[in-house]
């Protein structure tokens, strides 16, 4: 078994739950400078949910191998993180079009996707296991692409809307404040990649 | 059977309601948004209360019985949604976290519609001449009954607490009352789902008719319905731009005031914007207090302005106060362009027949 890219993504993992914990705390202590303490609370709770919660349970399914059931609920713990990262980061693009003001549509929107999302993940076989090796202990450190997860039609087709729905409410709201945004409009372009990236990640392993 | 009489008896009251309606929508006014949402509202509840009952019918084969079913399910929590969403926001219009129950409503329906795709949900029975639905799918049947239970929570704190917000007191009993029968409604509607009987559906039904009557009976009884949920007027005064108060008007006592109750800060306000009156027209519209809204309406050309003071400013409002400047610049044309020397105040005094015809709907009981 290969063992260097579960020991790299354990070292990545440390840099990233170090830096998400560092950036959380100091975004909560300067909440202030970010517009409203609300957008400040938006920030944290987007760092927070992303370099800490996803990343902490993004190994936990990928390098480890407990059991298929604490490792699908990892993995549904991970996507859940993911989830509410990108309904806040969406969120704060959408104050962009009016400072200060929070627009109730996009919550709307977001809240019934969240709530479809979780509807569909508590369904038995929404996500299943597959494992490319035979393993003998019960707790066994594995190379991540031994491990694979495949999901059913709800789940991969509510990831795609969501998806589909940030990129073009994100745009939308950069693309009209973009003179006003010039450092948030590189904002997006990196977190519209990182979030398509991982996308890519995912739908390949969607069973329709 | 059952079924029949029971649809029968609510496209009944439904058609003699819409008709009423129809006949009389110059008495109705709603501002266009919440109208469409009433709409679709009305539409959730007929196609629920007829799909409801047509499931259980065993004319239908299973798998259309269940297609019906599963409408009706779609319907029923898409309407109490709506209208619980409606209530709870109007009431809560100046809480900073009103939209909270509208987005749990949300939320647990979005858990719902998915956990409406788990293949084999339901077990269909036969019993006699009627179909019921067992759950197999027990996430399904808990958050159904975890959606019922936050409506009708919500919904009663928000109106035992904002009781004090409806404009007219007697539509808010008539509310009390209407979400009682409601709550029970929803009570015996959960209990079907949880124990498939049928005196439990026999019961939602009849309670379920008599909820839509007496919503419809009050509807035809009350055509301000739709137009006063919680907004107020509380005085319309009006002002030449000399100063001069013409009328004044208390919505409240229903009398005309000799004075305006419009005090400090306001007046002096209300005094500078009078004397620059020339270009004001486009420049301020209302102003926005802690739980007032005083909203403008000038006339550049015979140099006078009214002043509403209510509680939200709405579509409908504003709306009102132009029909009602509209009328009294024509009925006063001659009387505004000759205010000079001695002025006459008393000549318009027929202020007031304006506004029994503009603003009827908001002259509610205290």
């Amino acid at each position: 078994m290969n063992y260097i890219t579960p020991f790299s993504l354990i070292i990545g993992y440390f840099f990233i739950f170090s830096l998400g914990l560092f950036v959380t705390i100091h975004i909560i202590r300067n909440r202030k400078n970010y517009g409203t303490k609300f957008m400040g609370l938006l920030n944290a709770v987007t760092v927070f949910s992303l370099g800490v919660i996803h990343a902490t349970f993004y190994i936990l399914s990928v390098v480890f191998f407990i059991s298929e059931q604490i490792n699908i609920l990892f993995w549904k713990f991970s996507i859940l993180a993911w989830f509410v990262s990108l309904i806040t980061t969406s969120l704060l693009f959408s104050f962009f079009r009016e400072y200060k003001k929070i627009k109730s549509f996009p919550f709307l929107y977001y809240t019934l996707l969240l709530g479809l999302l979780i509807g569909a993940l508590l369904t038995p076989d929404s996500i299943t296991l597959n494992l490319s090796i035979s393993l003998s202990s019960s707790i066994i450190f594995i190379d991540p692409s031994l491990i694979n997860y495949n999901f059913n039609f709800i789940v991969g087709t509510i990831m795609i809307i969501l998806l589909s729905l940030y990129s073009s409410s994100s745009k939308y709201s950069i693309e009209k404040k973009r003179r006003n945004f010039a450092s948030n409009s590189k904002r997006y372009y990196f977190f519209n990649n990182d979030y398509s990236e991982y996308s890519l990640y995912l739908i390949p392993n969607h069973s329709f | 059977m059952i079924a029949s009489i029971f649809i029968s008896i609510f496209v009944i009251i439904f058609v003699f309601g819409i008709i009423y309606v129809f006949l009389n929508r110059r008495k109705y006014e709603a501002e266009v948004r919440f109208l469409t949402i009433i709409i679709i509202y009305f539409i959730s509840e007929i196609t629920y209360f007829i799909s409801f009952n047509l499931s259980a019918e065993i004319f239908f084969n299973i798998p259309l019985a269940l297609i019906i079913w599963y409408i009706s399910i779609i319907t029923r929590n898409l309407s109490i949604g709506i209208f619980a969403s409606i209530h709870n926001l109007e009431l809560n219009k100046d809480n900073i976290v009103r939209f909270l129950p509208a987005l749990i409503y949300i939320f647990i329906g979005g858990i719902i519609l998915s956990q409406l795709f788990v293949l084999d949900s339901f077990n269909v029975i036969q019993k006699g001449f009627e179909y019921f639905y067992l759950f197999n799918n027990i996430g399904l049947l808990t958050s159904i009954i975890i959606f019922n239970f936050c409506i009708v929570l919500f919904s009663w704190i928000i109106q035992i607490k904002g009781f004090h917000n409806f404009a007219d007191k007697k539509f808010g009993r008539f509310y009390s009352i209407f979400m009682l029968l409601s709550s029970l409604n929803i009570f015996l509607y959960s209990l079907h789902l949880i124990t498939p009987n049928t005196y439990f559906k026999i019961f939602h039904s009849i309670l379920y008719l008599i909820s839509i009557g007496y919503f419809v009976f009050f509807i035809i009884k009350r055509p301000n319905i739709f137009s006063v949920f919680t907004n107020k007027i509380y005085d319309l005064i009006i002002f030449h731009k000399s100063g001069i108060l013409l009328y004044s008007f208390n919505f409240q006592t229903r009398e005309e005031v000799d004075e305006s109750l419009l005090k400090g800060s306001i007046l002096i306000g209300i005094s500078h914007i009078l004397a620059n009156l020339s270009n004001v027209e486009a420049q301020i519209t209302h102003i926005k207090m802690k739980d007032r809204t005083v909203v403008f309406n000038f006339n550049t050309q015979l140099g006078y302005a009214a002043l509403l003071i209510a509680k939200h400013r709405n579509k409908l409002l504003e709306k009102s106060i132009d029909n009602f400047m509209n009328e009294f610049s024509t009925i006063n044309k001659e009387s505004l362009k000759n205010l000079t020397g001695l002025i006459d105040v008393s000549t318009f005094k027929n202020a007031k027949s304006l506004i029994k015809q503009y603003f009827r709907h908001f002259l509610t009981e205290k």
